[in-house]
């Protein structure tokens, strides 16, 4: 079995980077963009439920 | 006592070293891997430079389990840090979460002052930056973390393997007297105790201890770092073997000098 040729060093970083922004397709952009939602009307609700609390407890 | 061997003189070295009988192979340090990796360090064309001549002369280069695992966390942060800061880019077309995009944005700004005020730091979260902006995409104290794995299957998925993969179609083999093709690079044990004992000699990181053990152990001649004190250990240890650095480190090294 031949031996792979190694590649050069010199293309190590401009692989790496070409890896690293490839840009997202539309359906992971979707996906994320669907949980992002969700996380911020679950973090909208939060926020109102422990004002509406604070609201709630009586004047010392 | 190692020699501290500067890249300018590699040629010449490597030609000197040749009528030895030492195998032909080099340990490296991450700070090699990392900037060969990773074009915007300023030793980057230096270091592929060094390592195409190296692989040109049919070195082997091994790097050890430890410097693997550094590599490997730099690139997780590296990803992470520029999938993150694309995600508050302002022609992103992701929405992202309030608390989120205030977040990175906030750490963005503090990431840019300190590279600004140290042009050797690299523009990269820290990790407890990533902790910080991981804790933004939990939605409630009892949502848990699933979104944020949802984020790492995006970003990192098959990612960190690329990285790796990357370092192995170049030639790089870790270095492990257990390995049986490797047993004739040892003529000694890779043992704790030296490793400590290097590093309560010089207080060198003990990463680098680590390094500098490994080619204490093996047959080889010298390792390849751009760390100014793993070249300093190397010349304050009179049992110790070479070390090629940058031409600049060289330079400081050369105002140290060390009994025999």
């Amino acid at each position: 079995m031949t031996k792979k040729p190694l590649k050069s060093w010199k293309t190590l970083a401009s692989e790496s980077k070409a890896r690293r922004k490839t840009p997202l397709n539309p359906e992971q952009v979707e996906k994320l963009n669907k949980i992002f939602e969700e996380i911020d009307k679950k973090q909208e609700r939060a926020d109102e439920d422990s004002k509406r609390k604070i609201a709630r407890q009586p004047e010392v | 006592m190692g020699k501290v061997i500067p890249f300018s003189e590699i040629e010449f070295y490597l030609t000197s070293i040749e009528k030895s009988n030492a195998p032909k192979g080099t340990i490296l340090d991450t700070n090699v891997l990392i900037s060969a990796s990773y074009d915007v360090r300023d030793s980057h064309a230096q270091i592929t430079e060094i390592l195409d001549i190296l692989q040109y002369k049919s070195y082997r280069i091994f790097a050890t389990v430890n410097t693997r695992s550094e590599y490997l966390e730099f690139q997780r942060r590296l990803i992470l840090t520029e999938s993150l800061l694309d995600l508050v880019d302002e022609f992103s077309i992701a929405k992202l979460p309030k608390n989120a995009r205030a977040r990175i944005q906030t750490l963005k700004g503090s990431l840019k002052t300190s590279v600004a005020a140290d042009s050797e730091k690299d523009e990269v979260f820290n990790e407890s930056q990533l902790k910080k902006i991981k804790r933004e995409f939990s939605a409630g104290p009892h949502s848990g973390q699933k979104n944020w794995l949802e984020i790492c299957d995006t970003f990192l998925k098959g990612k960190i393997a690329n990285e790796d993969q990357s370092l192995m179609d170049r030639g790089v083999e870790y270095i492990s007297p257990n390995d049986e093709s490797q047993k004739h690079l040892f003529d000694a044990s890779l043992g704790w105790p030296e490793a400590i004992g290097i590093c309560e000699k010089t207080g060198t990181a003990f990463s680098d201890s680590m390094i500098l053990n490994a080619l204490k152990a093996s047959k080889l001649t010298f390792i390849v770092t751009l760390d100014f004190d793993v070249g300093y250990a190397a010349l304050s240890d009179p049992n110790m073997k070479d070390v090629v650095v940058p031409d600049r480190l060289f330079k400081e090294t050369r105002h140290y000098h060390f009994p025999n």
